[in-house]
């Protein structure tokens, strides 16, 4: 039987030295829905989101993911069935645009002519074109390079897609086209996503759930 | 002799150079990855590595040669284990600091993109550390090329060896050569690395992302490194020395020794099929050179009664001061299995001089003691050091000096020349003491002893080789002190080569 919650996370503790981040804290993810995780800065939002993803272990509590509880056992599979976009540029500046788009699926060991179908067939998705492919982060402009990171994170086909500010660091023009992209994307798809934020316009627009930290 | 007809000499120099500091710099570079690496991830052992390659990195090298002479003899290990030693500063450090400034967002990406631990340090840490590895390895190999010109100084070969050559027979010409031979193959080993480096290359050709241009600017560099190094290695043939029939000819650094080492070795050559390795100029001279007899590093050399006496056997001198050869010979026969293969004929013992111009009433050292307020003397850091140099001279005639001035070795004419010092210490064979027309003083008191030369050899290879001490022993009183000043005076003074005035020798010698 299929799970309705995709994440849950049960009495989770969570500080930084001594600084308590989250306590006794639980909430389940929707399968199929766009969460956006509104809050101030330092209210625990990142935090949240590297904690489902297994980056940050918590003190006390439980996280499952489709049902499986995340352990370093099958931390690495698990990840892999997710996609990760990061605040600002994290595209790793020594890989192509195209090596970077395929991260995940060389991970999963996938063939050249599957990561080349499959990158051929997302570009239109995202409005990328074709002779991007070729070239080095340091030479595509700020949204181009969000752009790229969704590819990065969307291209294996994973359950859930978590976003940390993804948009952050756009000018507002970018950022609106992003947000209605990535608002497509999740229709188109059907997966997961969990959005991290702190511009309520931003949750409002994108999110089916919003949870205030 | 100018450079041109020693052209065959640099060539093997520089062979030996580039093996040695290419073998070292393959070495160092792997392990100091794996170090590098190792100190990266362990915090622990961070705090004890860091700070002890620091510490190896601040011994001098010369001293760090010296200090692997007992643990694993002369030579090219002694050589390769420094130039590995020192090499491992630079590169320990840029690879650790490479791979603390990977940006941490990046680390994150890809542990949140699931990679495992090593497919993060394959993808993401090693080739975004590599820009700061290959200028650290650009460092190194500056490094370990300029050190390995000190490598001669124990054995090791290199271009070096020019220098101190150069600097032993007081050839300028010998030393510019080697000098400049390093410089430009510290240049070229620099702008090698660099190819790696410049564009990024060898980090996209490791992303597999790399053009053509960039692929080859790697490519055809290396492949002429490869090719140097096949070329080096078929020329001078390590693995022969091995196999073949073979004799190692020691030499002190000096002039004397540089020439009496090349007859013992044209000997042997013109008269036997044994082959012989040269290991002449050996830094630190007996001290180095009697150990390294011992385990058999070294076959044959050429070493004095007097030194012998006092500083390998460390006895006590009689009371005429005469050291008796048949009595040290037994010893030595005894005591290390090395046999003296009778006299050369000349005592090259201890003088002081003082130049000819000075008062006429200074002929002997008493003279001297009591004049010696108006004179500066100067000697090499081993006259100072040696209970029966200086110290016991002291006690002898009771000297006063103005000012005493320790250099080396080489330096102490050239600073009598321009009136540095104006009393010296000599050996009575020195070439200098006719060219810079040097008055000997007379040793009233026989306070030196006779510093008789003489061959030493293994008892091993006399066993293997029983030809090579008939015609060694022929050589027994053939050179007399005025015979050896005159030897000398045509390779430091007339700037001739030591193997021509070996070769001219054993052409009269003949007749």
């Amino acid at each position: 039987m299929e799970n309705k919650a995709i994440i849950s996370l049960q009495n989770i503790d969570f500080s930084y030295d001594s600084k308590k981040i989250l306590e006794n804290f639980s909430t389940d993810f929707e399968r199929g829905s766009f969460t956006c995780i509104l809050g101030e800065s330092g209210s625990g939002k990142s935090t949240l989101l590297r904690i489902i993803n297994g980056l940050l272990v918590p003190q006390k509590g439980l996280i499952k993911i489709d049902g499986e509880i995340l352990s370093s056992e099958n931390l690495i599979r698990i990840r892999l069935e997710m996609g990760y976009v990061l605040q600002g540029n994290s595209l790793f500046p020594h890989l192509t645009v195209y090596q970077n788009m395929i991260y995940c699926l060389k991970l999963l060991k996938k063939t050249d002519a599957f990561c080349k179908e499959k990158i051929s067939e997302l570009l239109p998705l995202v409005g990328l074109k074709a002779d991007l492919l070729n070239k080095f982060p340091d030479e595509i402009s700020g949204g181009q390079k969000q752009r790229v990171g969704i590819i990065r994170a969307i291209a294996h086909n994973p359950k859930i897609v978590l976003m940390d500010e993804p948009f952050s660091a756009l000018d507002s023009e970018t950022r609106d086209k992003l947000q209605i992209l990535v608002k497509d994307i999740h229709q188109k798809l059907k997966t997961t996503f969990v959005m991290v934020t702190h511009s309520k316009q931003e949750a409002e627009v994108l999110g089916t759930e919003i949870l205030q930290m | 002799m100018n450079l041109w007809e020693r052209r065959f000499y640099f060539l093997n120099l520089l062979a030996e150079h580039l093996l040695l500091s290419l073998g070292s710099l393959l070495a160092v570079t792997f392990l100091g990855i794996l170090l590098g690496i190792f100190v990266f991830y362990s915090a622990k052992s961070r705090k004890i590595i860091l700070p002890l390659i620091n510490f190896l990195y601040t011994i001098p090298s010369i001293a760090m040669f010296g200090l692997l002479i007992p643990l694993v003899g002369i030579g090219l290990n002694n050589a390769l284990i420094v130039l590995i030693l020192y090499g491992l500063l630079p590169i320990v450090r840029s690879v650790y600091t490479g791979l603390k400034e990977v940006p941490s967002q990046l680390v994150e990406a890809a542990q949140g993109l699931g990679s495992t631990e090593v497919q993060v340090f394959k993808k993401i840490y090693f080739p975004l550390a590599l820009p700061s590895i290959l200028s650290g390895l650009r460092i190194t190999v500056v490094m370990i090329v300029a050190l390995a010109g000190l490598a001669a100084l124990i054995g090791a070969g290199g271009l070096g060896q020019a220098i101190f050559r150069g600097l032993n027979t007081m050839n300028t010409g010998l030393i510019v050569a080697g000098s400049l031979g390093i410089s430009l193959f510290a240049i070229l080993g620099d702008q090698w690395i660099a190819t790696f480096e410049n564009d990024n290359s060898f980090q996209r050709v490791i992303s597999k992302n790399a053009t053509n241009k960039q692929k080859n600017r790697i490519i055809f560099p290396s492949i002429f490194v490869l090719i140097c190094s096949v070329l080096a290695i078929i020329y001078i043939n390590p693995f022969s020395l091995n196999s073949a029939k073979t004799i190692v000819v020691a030499s002190k650094p000096t002039s004397e020794q540089f020439i009496l080492s090349e007859i013992i070795a044209q000997e042997i050559e013109n008269k036997t099929d044994i082959k012989v390795t040269r290991k002449f100029g050996i830094g630190g001279g007996t001290t180095t050179i009697q150990p390294a007899m011992l385990s058999g590093d070294l076959d044959v050399y050429v070493e004095y009664t007097g030194t012998a006496w006092l500083n390998v056997l460390k006895e006590k001198l009689p009371q005429n001061h005469l050291i008796n050869y048949n009595v040290l010979n037994k010893i030595y026969q005894e005591k290390f299995k090395l046999k003296w293969l009778g006299l050369l004929g000349f005592n090259n013992t201890y003088g002081l001089a003082i130049s000819k111009k000075d008062p006429e009433n200074i002929s002997t050292y008493s003279d001297l003691a009591i004049q010696s307020q108006k004179f500066t003397f100067g000697a090499e850091f081993d006259f100072f050091e040696r209970s029966d140099a200086f110290p016991g001279l002291k006690k002898v005639y009771p000297f006063n000096f103005r000012k005493l001035e320790e250099m080396d070795i080489n330096l102490r004419y050239k600073a009598f020349e321009e009136g540095k010092i104006n009393a010296v210490d000599v050996f009575t064979t020195d070439a200098q003491i006719k060219n810079l027309n040097l008055k000997v003083l007379k040793d009233d008191k026989n306070y030196f002893p006779n510093y008789e030369a003489g061959i030493i050899i293994r008892q091993q290879i006399l066993k293997k080789y029983p030809e090579v001490e008939k015609l060694l022993l022929k050589l027994q009183g053939k050179i007399s002190t005025e015979k050896m000043q005159e030897l000398n005076y045509e390779v430091e003074i007339e700037k001739r080569n030591p193997a021509e005035v070996a070769r001219n020798f054993l052409k009269n010698l003949k007749n």
